[in-house]
């Protein structure tokens, strides 16, 4: 028991701004949810006060509010870190008049993730999986040099970690994390460096009942964000309904293929490419994120591998629970509910998970 | 930064016409690894995009290395590169790129090549081999069809196929053709029409996907085993690398699982339309 | 290289894509190395319709006369352009259709009896082959200029076919429905703006027109059940669609 004790620090909001500015102080740019205006991105973060700390966000299928309050939790907004790390829109390269390729180049900082959520962080590992051989989102991943993750005490009305075990709480890939309790603040640490910065802090040592606490907070956590069977069974399902279309018509049968899904989910990472040509002669090779769910996906010239927008939505979701864990070993999904706050009309899929396990599971 | 996308540029130093909006291109350019038969570059033309094509044929002449790409005109790139590339062009080009056809581990066993119209494409590169390293493969069979006569690509080449020792060359065309004596129908049909040793036999085959299906459900039914019927297949390939996402079949990439497969491989997703 | 000659022909329409090609050539002058302007009754003199490579037409089809001169242009152009929302999916005219048409010129013209239009309004495609549809009210200039390089050049362009969404996503801007409540037709129409409207705190209202590769009527009918719980009545939404949509509205199934 000691030895687990030693995991954790106690701390109040003076001990996150220490944090925040000791994290500051080790790279060059802190990046995280930033508060713009009424809205929250994902970018860099100049001082706490940025950090959408005394927000609440209340999300249902189809609505998203943010409120101003003290006791606020904050738990995301369409962005994650994949704004950060896989830009929607970048320049590849641009080719002159003689044909010279003048290659697109980035400054990239030495950077820290401070404030992102558990399954920010598990979706961070699918994206460096399934996006080895990308020299762009490696030039910005390989600089963070530092990730701090706010677990989720509360978590909100379309979460569903706890389903897939990608949160409430953060277990690898991390430095720091800390939870937000109703008497303070619980920090540990993930890596030697995470340690190195919580033990310059003057953070107190944690009670058995501090721990105890911190638990309980995450264990009901998890249980609120647990709505559906394990991913293994899921997948399963998945299998056996590939060839039941009428399914699939009917489950997407509200869909009007606007892409919202894909482009809040932290693990999409298609793009499609688009050339631009200028007066002038030259030319600019552009990369932006591109949808599963658009009707250009998946056609070539002379034919179309997926006419229909079921096809395409059957993919959206065989992709995150099949076909992910064949391809990078890890469910494509990380539970955060983005595609069910973000989708215009609603869709939640959480519903057509269960509805395929029910109708598919062993 | 982004290297791997970014395109060598070459030139194009010879154009032959091979059959109606077919041409093959053959592009000259420094510092470009050598292919496996089967495998694809990546060709770029300025500000229309770029294509994925298969790698017809293959030298270096000196360090420059020689890519020949039979191109037909489908899409906005393929148009441009008809429309506007001649010898002399700049043209872009990277890869190679994909998994080509295994070949060295069916060494010892009869080949069938099945082509269908520019599906001939890829598979030239096999015969090319095969001429090469004559004895270390059994019989040879060619089945190729195409719509017309004048569709066929390589015809130019034909006698020299015909000269690989312990070969068979069987053509088909879709509808019946003044001056045509071969057969006419599917090409899928020639395979009823030769003997093969289904112990011994390994197929590779390219052509539209609903050909490819067809010859590899006959093949499995002449006895062939699923794992050695090879086909190349097509998909919204763009960035060669597996990075895009864009040309996923199931959970395979097109571009860097592919684009050759087995048919055990691909069979279940192939037999569910839109997967 | 001998320039391209391009026409520019106005049917029923504002005039407001003509300013757009104008700006765009201010913004890229170099186009006219490229490019000699044989036909713009808008803004030069000396006009022919001999020998056209590229026609770009803006406006839709409301009369006889526009009906017999798109086509003139049409055997003259090698490759004819519909610029605009009126060109491509008839335009904000296209609400007078049901109408009483004499109603509708008297409570427009001072002098009627000049006025001889059909009771149809079409888009260009209803009438002759469109070698390439550019919607927009306006048009986007930057698509514009690229496009007619691409055509001048010998080339052609598929377009990607997305919703408002995908670009608002791209740019970061905030869901205005989703976290306000605001109606937009984002999800269901054809993208290419950039996103303007939604950019500045507005819903979108359709103008690139309906994007008709996913939305068929029955996702249309559920769509609007979405936009009426946020405020926005089936009588809006259907003038909307008429404005911007209305060839396509021919198109698709629209449930009762």
């Amino acid at each position: 028991m000691a030895a687990q004790l030693t995991k954790y620090f106690k701390g109040g909001l003076g001990d996150l701004r220490a944090l925040f500015d000791a994290v500051k102080n080790y790279v060059s740019v802190v990046v995280g949810y930033r508060v713009s205006g009424d809205a929250v991105g994902f970018g860099p973060v100049e001082s706490l006060e940025s950090l959408p700390l005394g927000l609440e966000d209340s999300q249902a299928p189809g609505a998203y509010r943010l409120s101003r309050g003290s006791s606020g939790f904050f738990r995301h907004s369409h962005a994650s870190p994949k704004y950060w790390l896989h830009l929607p829109v970048q320049e590849v390269f641009t080719v002159l008049e003689d044909y010279a390729v003048d290659i697109a180049r980035y400054d990239t900082y030495s950077a820290a993730l401070f404030g992102i959520k558990p399954c920010d962080l598990v979706s961070m590992e699918v994206l460096d999986r399934i996006l080895k051989n990308d020299d762009s989102y490696w030039s910005r991943r390989s600089k963070i040099e530092l990730v701090v993750v706010e677990e989720c005490t509360v978590p909100g009305a379309t979460c569903f970690c706890g389903s897939i075990g990608t949160g409430p709480s953060a277990s690898t890939g991390f430095d720091i994390a800390y939870a937000r309790l109703s008497n303070g603040i619980i920090f540990k640490y993930g890596s030697e460096k995470g340690l190195r910065i919580l033990e310059k802090l003057e953070l107190t040592e944690v009670s058995e009942e501090d721990v105890a606490e911190y638990e309980r907070a995450i264990a009901r956590a998890g249980e609120l964000t647990r709505y559906l069977p394990p991913p293994s069974e899921i997948s399963k399902s998945l299998e056996r309904s590939v060839s039941d279309t009428s399914f699939w018509k009917e489950v997407s049968s509200r869909c009007v293929g606007c892409t919202n899904c894909n482009m809040v989910c932290p693990t999409c990472f298609c793009t499609e490419f688009v050339d631009q040509i200028e007066p002038s002669g030259r030319a600019k090779r552009v990369r932006q994120w591109f949808g599963c769910l658009s009707h250009t996906y998946g056609q070539v010239a002379g034919t179309h591998y997926r006419p229909e927008l079921y096809m395409r939505y059957r993919h959206f979701v065989l992709h995150k629970f099949l076909f992910y864990p064949k391809q990078v070993g890890l469910v494509g999904c990380v539970g955060c509910g983005r595609c069910i706050t973000w989708c215009p009309v609603g869709i939640d899929l959480r519903e057509v998970v269960s509805k395929v396990v029910s109708r598919y599971g062993s | 930064m982004g290297a791997r996308l970014i395109p060598k540029v070459g030139r194009v130093v010879r154009v032959v016409e091979e059959a109606p909006l077919v041409r093959t291109y053959h592009i000259r350019v420094e510092d470009l690894a050598e292919p496996q038969p089967g495998q694809f570059n990546v060709l770029y033309v300025k500000g229309f995009g770029e294509v994925v094509i298969s790698i017809s044929n293959f030298r270096y002449e000196g360090a420059s290395a020689i890519a020949e790409h039979t191109v037909r005109t489908v899409g906005a790139v393929t148009s441009y590169i008809q429309t506007a590339l001649n010898v002399g062009s700049p043209i872009g080009i990277r890869g190679p790129y994909g998994r080509g056809w295994p070949l060295k581990e069916f060494e010892g066993l009869d080949v069938l090549v099945v082509g269908g119209g520019i599906g001939l494409a890829p598979l030239r590169p096999i015969l090319k081999h095969i001429s090469r390293y004559r004895d270390r493969y059994g019989r040879l069979m060619l089945l190729y069809g195409a719509r017309r006569p004048v569709d066929m690509l390589y015809k130019y080449e034909y006698g020299e196929y015909r000269a690989i020792p312990n070969s068979t060359m069987l053509f088909s065309i879709d509808m019946p053709y003044i001056g045509w004596s071969d057969y006419v129908g599917f090409v899928t049909d020639l395979i009823d029409r030769v003997s093969l040793d289904p112990e011994a036999t390994v197929a590779y085959v390219c052509g539209p996907e609903v050909m490819m299906k067809v010859a590899a459900s006959k093949l499995v039914k002449r006895g062939l085993r699923e794992d050695r019927i090879f086909l190349s297949l097509e998909r919204r390939c763009r960035c060669g690398i597996g990075v895009c996402g864009t040309c996923q079949l199931g959970h395979l990439f097109v571009c860097k699982d592919g684009p050759v497969f087995s048919y055990q491989e691909v069979k279940d997703y192939l037999a569910v339309g839109g997967l | 290289m001998r320039r391209a000659a391009v026409a520019i022909v106005k049917l029923t329409s504002c005039s407001g894509c003509i300013n757009e090609f104008l700006y765009t050539i201010a913004s890229y002058p170099e186009l006219l190395r490229s490019v000699s302007i044989v036909h713009a009754t808008e803004f030069q003199d000396l006009n022919t319709l001999e020998d056209i490579d590229v026609a770009l037409v803006e406006g839709s089809v409301v009369t006889q006369h526009q009906e017999e001169l798109v086509k003139e242009v049409r055997s003259r152009a090698r490759t004819l352009i519909a610029i605009g929302t009126c060109a491509t999916f008839g335009g904000i005219q296209a609400g007078r259709v049901g109408e009483d048409l004499r109603k509708v010129i008297l409570a427009s013209y001072p002098n009627p009896d000049f006025i001889s239009a059909l009771p149809d309004v079409k888009s260009l495609d209803r009438v002759v082959k469109v070698d390439f549809n550019l919607s927009g009210c306006p048009v986007n200039g930057d698509a514009l200029a690229r496009l007619l390089v691409k055509v001048i050049l010998g080339g052609s362009e598929v377009p990607i076919a997305e919703s408002v969404c995908s670009e608002c996503k791209r740019v970061g801007v905030l869901c205005v429905m989703v976290s306000r409540g605001v109606p937009c037709l984002g999800p269901v129409t054809l993208g290419g703006c950039g996103a303007i409207c939604p950019r500045f705190g507005r819903g979108c209202y359709g103008c690139y027109g309906l994007n008709t590769t996913v939305v068929d009527g029955e996702r249309l009918a559920r769509f609007s059940e979405v936009l009426e719980k946020v405020g926005m009545g089936r009588g809006d939404l259907e003038a909307f669609l008429k404005y911007f949509s209305f060839s396509a509205l021919t198109k698709i199934r629209v449930r009762e």
